[in-house]
Parts: C-alpha cells; sequence; structure tokens
C-alpha cells in the first residue's frame, strides 16, 4: 500500500486538468462572491474595515481596492493564458487576508469584521481553516499548473506551450 | 528547489510583509496618549491572591453576589448558575434553572436573593423565580431595553434605546408604564447612544446608582428615583468622547467607523466607593506593567474625591474580565477560565475606605 502522502499528489496528477479547473472555480466563485458583496454596499464596508486598527487611517482607499483587485484576479483566473498568474494572485491575496486575521486576532482589542455575505457568518477560527484551506489549493494548483520542463527556466503558463514551440 | 516553490514562498514572503507594514504603520497605542495625569498607588502587595477556581468553561459573568457567595451565569451555557462560596472558592453548587421552553435572544441572568430574574431586551422579557427552587415564570411584560438592572424584588432600572437616543426608564410591577428619565445621560458629539455608552451600577448599602460612562472620564450617581445625586470625574484628561460614529444607509442603523478611545471599561461599586479599571496610563506609570495588569482606582462616590490605585495582575497573561468587591475586604477576579481571590489589605491610610472594607 502506497502511503498516503505520496497517493494524494498522484491523484492530483493523474486529473490534473479537472484538478485545475476545480480549483480556479472555486476561487473566481470566492472572489466574485466577496467583491460583488462589498461593491454592492461600499459604504458600509468603509465603515466597517475603518473600525479596525489596522486599516483605519486607510479605510477609503481599502474599501475600493480589495474588491477592484479581487475582480482582477478572479479575470486572470478565468482566461486559461493567464491562469499561473492568477493564481499566484489568489495566493497572496489568501497569504494577505489570513496574515491579517492573525494580526488583528493576537494585537488588537478590537476585532471587526468585514467579510462580504455569508462569510460575515463564519467565526475566526473557521475563517483562519478556511483561509488555509484556500491557500493550500492555490499551492495545489500552481504546482500543476506549472509544466515540469519549465520548472528550472523561467515558468510560462501552461496555455502558451503550443505556440512558443 | 524547484521554480515555483522559489516564487511561491517569494509570494508569500509579499503577503506577509504587506501586513507587517499595515501593523507597522497603524496608529499606535491610542491609550498611552494621554498621560496627562498621575496615579496615587497602594504599596506594593495591597492585594495578595488567596484563591483560585477553575471555572472549566468560558463565557461566566457575574450574575450577583449574596453574603458570603456569589452566583455566576455563562453567556454559552444559559440553563445554569454556579453559586460560589466567596470565602474558600469551594462549595460550589451548579443550580439548573427551570422555565419551561423559554425562547431567548439576548437572556442575562441576575441573581438577587431570594429571587433571581431572566431578562432579555430584545424578545422582551423580565422572568423571575426564587433562588429555593429555581424556577422561573413570567414576570413583566416588559418593553424593549438594552440593560436591565434589578433594584428591588420587584423594581427594574432599564436602559433603553429609542430614536437614537438612550435613557434611563423605571419600571415596577403592577405599573402600566415605565417612568421615563430622559435627561441624564448627556449625548456628546451631537450622537445619543455610542457616546453615552456605559454601565449602570446598585449599591444597595446606600440605596444610590452609580453610571459610568464607557468612553470619558465621568460618572454620575442617582437616587433609586432617578433624582441626580452628583457627578463625578475620572482623574484621566478625557472629557470628550473620542469615538467617530457613522450611520450605514443602506440598513438606516449607526456604528463605529474607528476604534473608539475607551476610557473605563469595567467597574465595580460598594459600600460607596467605586472601582474602577481605567484603560488609560498614567504620566507616572511604567508602560510594561500597565500592559501587563489591570489598573483599578478607587474613588469615594460621596465627594467624589480620587483615593488610590492598584493593579490586579493578569492571569495566564490574560486581563480580568469582570470583577467584584465583597465583604471581608475581598475582591473577585473573573478571568477567562478561573475566578481568583484577593485579599486587600487595611493598613494603607485611607480613612473612608478603611471602614468600609
Amino acid at each position: 500500500m502506497k502511503p498516503i502522502l505520496t497517493a494524494f499528489p498522484n491523484f492530483f496528477r493523474r486529473h490534473k486538468g479537472i484538478v485545475i479547473e476545480v480549483i480556479c472555480f472555486l476561487f473566481i466563485l470566492l472572489f466574485v462572491y466577496a467583491a460583488v458583496s462589498k461593491l454592492a454596499d461600499v459604504q458600509k464596508f468603509q465603515v466597517q474595515i475603518g473600525q479596525s486598527p489596522l486599516l483605519t487611517n486607510i479605510a477609503g482607499f481599502t474599501a475600493w481596492f480589495i474588491p477592484i483587485i479581487e475582480i482582477v484576479v478572479a479575470l486572470l483566473l478565468a482566461w486559461p493564458r493567464l491562469r499561473l498568474y492568477g493564481l499566484y494572485g489568489a495566493f497572496a491575496l489568501m497569504v494577505i487576508f489570513t496574515a491579517y486575521i492573525i494580526a488583528i486576532l493576537s494585537f488588537s482589542e478590537h476585532i471587526p469584521c468585514s467579510c462580504g455575505g455569508v462569510l460575515e457568518k463564519l467565526g475566526w477560527t473557521e475563517h483562519l481553516i478556511f483561509n488555509i484551506v484556500y491557500i493550500a489549493l492555490a499551492a495545489i494548483g500552481i504546482l500543476l499548473l506549472t509544466p515540469p520542463r519549465y520548472q528550472r527556466e523561467d515558468f510560462t503558463p501552461l496555455g502558451e506551450q503550443g505556440y512558443s514551440h | 528547489m524547484k521554480r515555483p516553490s522559489i516564487l511561491m514562498l517569494i509570494t508569500f514572503l509579499f503577503g506577509i510583509c504587506i501586513v507587517l507594514a499595515l501593523h507597522i504603520a497603524a496608529p499606535k497605542k491610542e491609550n498611552h496618549k494621554h498621560a496627562g495625569f498621575e496615579r496615587l498607588f497602594a504599596p506594593e502587595g495591597f492585594i495578595q491572591p488567596i484563591d483560585t477556581l477553575d471555572l472549566g468553561r468560558h463565557g461566566y459573568y457575574f450574575a450577583g453576589t449574596d453574603a458570603g457567595k456569589v452566583f455566576l451565569a455563562n453567556r454559552s451555557a444559559v440553563g445554569y448558575v454556579l453559586e460560589i462560596n466567596t470565602q474558600n472558592l469551594r462549595d460550589t453548587t451548579y443550580h439548573i434553572i427551570n422555565a419551561d421552553n423559554l425562547k431567548y435572544k439576548a437572556l442575562d441572568v441576575k441573581v438577587n436573593p431570594p429571587y433571581f430574574f431572566l431578562m432579555d431586551g430584545i424578545m422582551p422579557f423580565i422572568y423571575r423565580g426564587s433562588t429555593t427552587n429555581w424556577v422561573a415564570t413570567s414576570y413583566i411584560d416588559s418593553t424593549y431595553f438594552v440593560n436591565a438592572l434589578p433594584l428591588s424584588d420587584s423594581t427594574f432600572a432599564l436602559t433603553k434605546i429609542t430614536n437614537f437616543k438612550t435613557s434611563f426608564h423605571k419600571i415596577i410591577k403592577g405599573n402600566k408604564e415605565p417612568e421615563i428619565f430622559p435627561d441624564l445621560l448627556e449625548e456628546q458629539g451631537g450622537e445619543g447612544v455610542f457616546s453615552t455608552y456605559g454601565t449602570i451600577h446598585y449599591d444597595k448599602t446606600n440605596d444610590q446608582l452609580v453610571y459610568v460612562y464607557l468612553y470619558r472620564n465621568e460618572y454620575f450617581t442617582m437616587d433609586t428615583n432617578f433624582n441626580l445625586l452628583s457627578r463625578g470625574n475620572t482623574i484621566d484628561t478625557i472629557s470628550q468622547v473620542k469615538i467617530v460614529v457613522d450611520k450605514i444607509a443602506s440598513e438606516n442603523s449607526l456604528t463605529m467607523s474607528s476604534p473608539p478611545l475607551t476610557v473605563n471599561p469595567k467597574n465595580s461599586v460598594y459600600k460607596g466607593f467605586l472601582f474602577n479599571n481605567s484603560n488609560l496610563l498614567a504620566g507616572n506609570e511604567d508602560p510594561d506593567l500597565f500592559e501587563k495588569a489591570s489598573v483599578i482606582d478607587v474613588y469615594h462616590l460621596k465627594d467624589g474625591s480620587y483615593q488610590f490605585s492598584f493593579y490586579i495582575p493578569s492571569l495566564k497573561k490574560k486581563k480580568i474580565k469582570a470583577f467584584r468587591i465583597v465583604e471581608n475586604s475581598t475582591l473577585l477576579g473573573l478571568y477567562e477560565h478561573e475566578m481568583v481571590t484577593f485579599k486587600m489589605s487595611k493598613p494603607f491610610k485611607t480613612k473612608n475606605l478603611l471602614t468600609a472594607l
């Protein structure tokens, strides 16, 4: 019997295409949903993140910047050629969000929440687990999408293989 | 190393750096910036920890005290009350409340022997039961309220918000309409909800009410008919609330849009003295010490004079959640999971306090 640690990567590699599609779909769903629910009521979002000690001075900027970035990343993910950049973007965003949660939980007396829609209902621990799962998904996506022979050279997204060679 | 792992590491570090930058750039320690006052500290060793009781779960709050005992209720396990002997922190009893299928949203349990009260300002209702059998039945079909404080077996002081303005109400069993006292709470910045936040206490010994504002250096005392007796100030310099209130237009609701500066987060009243946990660092205080403990300032309510200050230490790096003063110079400190009794020593030369404790 194979150890579970090698069985998992093998499963992902065998079903590479579908796994990447699912991961990208999950990210697009998350980011579009989060961005739309923020943009739908920017004023409320701005007031809410103003309560955060880390963001209170740049609340006006952040209230627009975060949803716009989320939509940009979702668009990158939707476009096969730019998908790898999208995954790096998604990875970075999820790391930022997670680091922010950890920072706010450990250094702050006031812990406000301003995630959109149903995500508001998550507790901080659930939120943390949710984010870490998404970070792992982005990492899996990046590893699967980077073609083996490009891994030592400049990476080229999968979609460009046919054209460049 | 493969290329994607390096890129991912760089991306990861980039993300962490952004949050670190935010953290570094964030406004620091607002409560350390207003140190234009000084504290007079009681000699070291003024309070000594006596006993510690592991409560086994978090979410406890003070529901009431009686001679030699304290009652704790729990926010997550609303169905019972924990009774503890304050002199040895043993003899704990779990009382199971019986109030058939009571539906609640913001249940607050208060124990005022020989009765206990189940109060919910959102549903709203006030139930009453006897502390001998712990069976509660509907007592008053109350109006909506934010906070309710039993003053006697049948009288309650309510804090209510109507039209974005907070006011006191007194409700007596048998009277149809509650009495309203609209002018006692003074709003600041043209805003009557957040700027008037605070805690109301009932001093049984002197039969008076004490209201301590959360966001400014002020408190006042009233008799139980809500006649103003005196106004006093805490020793810090925050006479104007430092809060920013914004309206969320889509919800027609008011909320704070920047972190507020809390002045008097926790307090307790005992025999004419106000024990106030201040959030503000004084000029003659060590910031590290201040951060590691909860400072308590003591005031004599009769003349509003500041007496002295002392620290309640943290337990497992957590500050007290709430505290109460009870007889025999005992201070009850409620932490996340534990309750600790402290003995306050009498040798400190404060004439009034000596007789009170």
